[in-house]
C-alpha cells in the first residue's frame, strides 16, 4: 500500500477508484500510467483525456520523472501528476517544481519519513526561477 | 567579484539547516545509509578511507581573502591545520567528523561558501579559466558565464538525479587553460559582430574511457545560453545510460548515439524550450556583469629594478602576462621539492589572504593545476610579494615545469585508489630538486592518476602516470603525448608498466631521452615527442630495462 502525500502533508487518495492503464491499452477517462522510459511527446491523444497521469519511478536515485514531469507540463498537460516510489522528503521540493501534485510513498517510506517531515519542506523561490520568471 | 545577494544568503541558510536536518535524520534512523549517501554526497561530504572528507566549492576557482582566511580557520578548528587544493578548483578538507560537518557548513556560508553539487550524479561546481579577467584578449570575463550557469544549475529540480555526474568549464579564450575539451560541458565565450555568444563543446571527459569533447554548436547567442543547456541536460537525464556507472557519462551518449543524431535531438528540444523558457531576469545578469568590472587599477609608472637570480627564476617561470602593461599575474605554486601537490596550510592561507588584500585587490585564484594564483598585481609589488611568498614557503619557481606535477590524493587517502600518487609525484619532484636542471628542462607537465577514474588528469599530462594494482601489487602504466589545451590530445601509452621503485627512474629516462631528442632548448617536451614520436622514449624506457633483466 501507499501514502499519497501534498503539500498538504499525508492526504487520501481522490482518485483511488480510477482505473490505471498503460498508454497502449488506454480509455479516455482512466488515470495514465506511465513508466521511467515514457516519452511525453508520443502521448497527446491519451494526455487530452487523462485526469491523472502516474510516473512510476525507476528506482531510487533515478531522476527520469523529473523531466518527464516538466516535459508533460511543458506540453500543457493540466490534469494532476503524481510520481510513485521510493522518494525522499528531499526530493519533494524538486518534485513539485517540476509540475508534480503529489506523490504515492510506499508505506515503509512513510512510516519512517513521518508528516511532519513532509510538511517542514520550504518552498521558497529557487535559483531557477528567480533567474527565468519561470 | 560576485557578492552574495540577500536571496544567495537566504538560499544558502536554508541548505545548511537541510542538511543539519539530514544527518539527524539518519542518526535516528529516519534515512538508510543508501538514502543518505546521495543526500551527503550532493553536500561535498564523501566517506573516504580513514574518515570522512568535506569538498568545499570554489565557483569558477576564485576567492576573496577573508574566504580563504575562513578556509584557514576551519582547517584548524575542525581538520588538522591544512587543506587540499583540487584539479576541479575546489579545497578538500580530509578528517572531518560527520557531527562536526554542519557546524564547519555554517562557517562557510558566513563567508558566503558552501559544499553543494561538489560530489553526486548532479550539475558540478562549474570552473573556469583561472587566469579569467586579468589575461589579456578575452572576448568577455568568463565568470559571467560562470557565475550564470552557477546559479542556474544550482538546485536545479529536474537534475539532481542524473545518470552521473555533469561538469560544466568556461574559458573566453582560443588558449585553453580551463580543459574545455575534457567536460561534459565545454564553452567558449567569443564575440561575432559586437554580439557576445558560445561556441559549445560536449561529451568530453577523462576517467576509464577518456574522450576529447566535440562542438555541437559554433556559435549560440549569449541570451540562448540558458536555454539551450536545459535542452542538452534534458536530452542527457532521459537517454543517457543508467545501466553501468562507467557509462553513464554524456561522452557514452555521444560516442554511442553519434554526434550529428543527439545534435538533431538537443536543437528540436532546445526549438521547443527556447519559445517557452522566460527570458532570464535582467536585473540579474545586470548584478552579475556588475560583479565582474575590472578593480581600480593602480597606474603608477613601472619602476626598473634588478631581481636576484633566485627572484628572477621565480619571474622566468611564476609571472604571466596580465591584460595591463603594468600589473601581472602571479603563479603560486604549492609544490615545494618533495611536498604534497595542492596542500597548503593554514598558516599559508593566511599569507595568501594578506597579499591578496595589500597587493592584489583582494582577489585569489584556485587553478585545476592545484596552485593559487594573485590575478592582479602591480610590477611595483612584485619582489615584495616574492619576499612574503618565500618566508612562507610558498616561493618555488616550478609553474609549469617538471615538479610542478598534478597529482590526485591516492593511496593515502582515497577509497577508489588503486595505487600511491602523491609519494610519486614527490619522488620525482625530488630527483629534480635543482630549479636550475628543471628550467633547462623546460615546460613539462606530469600528471599523476591513483586509479582509473583519472581524477590528476593523466590522459592529459605530457607524462601521464596510471597507478593500477596487479594482483596486489602497485603498477604504474605511462602516457605520452597527453594535452588538455585547445590542441587537445589523449597520450599514448607507452607499453608494459612499471612497479611502485620502478616509477620514477622510469620518469628520468623519458626525461633523458627527450634531452637528447630535442632540437634545442627552446623545443618542449611535447613539441619533441609530436615531431619523434613514441620510438626514442621507447627505447629509453624498455630498451635499459631489457637489459637490467637479461
Amino acid at each position: 500500500m501507499t501514502q499519497i502525500v501534498s503539500k498538504d502533508g499525508f492526504v487520501a487518495d481522490q482518485f483511488a477508484d480510477l482505473e490505471r492503464l498503460a498508454p497502449e491499452d488506454y480509455r479516455p477517462g482512466a488515470a495514465l500510467a506511465l513508466g521511467p522510459t515514457a516519452d511525453p511527446g508520443a502521448l497527446a491523444e491519451q494526455l487530452s483525456s487523462a485526469p491523472l497521469v502516474e510516473i512510476t519511478v525507476g528506482g531510487f536515485g533515478d531522476g527520469r520523472e523529473f523531466s518527464i514531469g516538466a516535459l508533460l507540463r511543458r506540453q500543457g498537460y493540466r490534469g494532476h501528476l503524481r510520481a510513485c516510489g521510493p522518494l525522499l522528503v528531499d526530493q519533494f521540493r524538486a518534485l513539485i517544481r517540476c509540475g508534480f501534485d503529489d506523490i504515492a510513498l510506499p508505506d515503509e517510506m512513510a512510516e519512517r519519513q513521518p508528516e511532519a517531515q513532509w510538511r517542514a519542506v520550504p518552498f521558497e523561490t529557487g535559483y531557477r526561477a528567480r533567474l527565468l520568471n519561470a | 567579484m560576485y557578492s552574495y545577494t540577500e536571496f544567495d544568503r537566504d538560499f544558502l541558510r536554508a541548505r545548511v539547516d537541510e542538511f543539519r536536518g539530514q544527518v539527524a535524520r539518519r542518526l535516528d534512523g529516519s534515512l538508510t545509509e543508501d538514502e543518505f549517501k546521495p543526500l551527503r554526497l550532493m553536500n561535498g561530504l564523501y566517506l573516504q578511507l580513514h574518515a570522512y572528507m568535506l569538498r568545499v566549492a570554489i565557483p569558477y576557482g576564485t576567492l576573496r581573502s577573508a574566504q580563504m582566511r575562513k578556509l584557514a580557520e576551519i582547517s584548524e578548528r575542525w581538520d588538522r591545520g591544512y587543506g587540499h587544493f583540487t584539479t576541479r578548483q575546489n579545497i578538500q578538507f580530509n578528517w572531518p567528523r560527520l557531527t562536526d560537518v554542519p557546524d564547519m557548513l555554517d562557517a562557510l556560508s558566513e563567508v558566503g561558501m558552501h559544499a553543494i553539487q561538489t560530489s553526486g550524479n548532479c550539475i558540478r561546481n562549474v570552473t573556469a579559466d583561472h587566469f579569467a579577467g586579468a589575461a589579456p584578449g578575452e572576448a568577455e570575463d568568463p565568470r559571467i558565464t560562470a557565475e550564470l550557469v552557477r546559479q542556474w544549475s544550482t538546485d536545479h529540480p529536474e537534475f539532481a538525479y542524473l545518470p552521473r555526474k555533469f561538469k560544466v568549464a568556461v574559458t573566453a579564450l582560443e588558449q585553453d587553460r580551463a580543459v574545455i575539451r575534457f567536460h561534459d560541458i565545454g564553452l567558449r565565450v567569443k564575440s561575432r559582430d559586437g554580439e557576445i555568444g558560445y561556441e559549445v563543446v560536449i561529451g568530453g571527459g577523462l576517467g576509464r574511457t577518456p574522450m576529447i569533447g566535440k562542438v555541437v554548436r559554433e556559435w549560440l547567442p549569449k541570451r540562448d545560453l540558458l536555454a539551450y543547456l536545459e535542452a542538452i541536460l534534458r536530452v542527457y537525464n532521459l537517454s543517457g545510460r543508467r545501466d553501468n556507472k562507467y557509462k553513464a557519462r554524456i561522452k557514452i551518449l555521444v560516442h554511442e548515439t553519434g554526434l550529428d543524431e543527439l545534435r538533431e535531438r538537443i536543437e528540436a528540444e532546445f526549438a521547443t524550450g527556447a519559445r517557452l523558457l522566460g527570458d532570464v531576469n535582467p536585473d540579474v545578469i545586470a548584478q552579475i556583469e556588475q560583479s565582474f568590472v575590472d578593480p581600480e587599477f593602480r597606474d603608477d609608472p613601472v619602476a626598473p629594478f634588478a631581481p636576484s637570480p633566485a627572484f628572477q627564476a621565480f619571474l622566468d617561470t611564476n609571472l604571466s602576462a596580465h591584460k595591463r602593461a603594468d600589473h601581472a599575474i602571479v603563479t603560486v605554486s604549492t609544490k615545494p621539492i618533495g611536498g604534497t601537490p595542492g596542500d597548503v596550510t593554514a598558516d599559508q592561507m593566511r599569507v595568501l589572504a594578506d597579499l591578496a588584500e595589500i597587493y592584489g585587490y583582494d582577489e585569489l585564484r584556485i587553478s585545476h593545476e592545484q596552485n593559487v594564483i594573485l590575478p592582479h598585481v602591480h610590477r611595483n609589488d612584485l619582489a615584495k610579494v616574492y619576499e612574503a611568498l618565500r618566508a612562507a614557503g610558498l616561493a618555488t619557481a616550478n609553474v609549469g615545469l617538471v615538479s610542478d606535477i598534478i597529482a590526485c590524493p591516492g593511496l593515502d587517502y582515497c577509497a577508489l585508489a588503486t595505487a600511491r600518487s602523491i609519494p610519486v609525484a614527490q619522488q620525482i619532484s625530488e630527483m629534480f630538486a635543482d630549479i636550475d636542471a628543471q628550467h633547462d628542462i623546460g615546460p613539462l607537465k606530469i600528471k599523476i592518476s591513483g586509479c582509473i577514474n583519472a581524477c590528476g588528469h593523466h590522459h592529459v599530462g605530457h607524462i601521464g602516470i596510471l597507478g593500477l594494482d596487479r594482483a596486489g601489487v602497485e603498477n604504474y602504466q605511462l602516457t605520452l603525448g597527453g594535452d588538455g589545451t585547445e590542441d587537445a590530445a589523449v597520450g599514448d601509452r607507452t607499453g608494459p608498466g612499471f612497479a611502485y621503485d620502478e616509477v620514477v627512474p622510469a620518469v628520468g629516462r623519458l626525461i633523458h631521452a627527450y634531452l637528447e631528442a630535442r632540437e634545442d632548448k627552446h623545443e618542449s617536451f611535447l613539441h619533441t615527442y609530436r615531431r619523434v614520436s613514441l620510438a626514442p622514449f621507447k627505447a629509453a624506457l624498455y630498451g635499459e630495462r631489457d637489459a637490467a633483466a637479461a
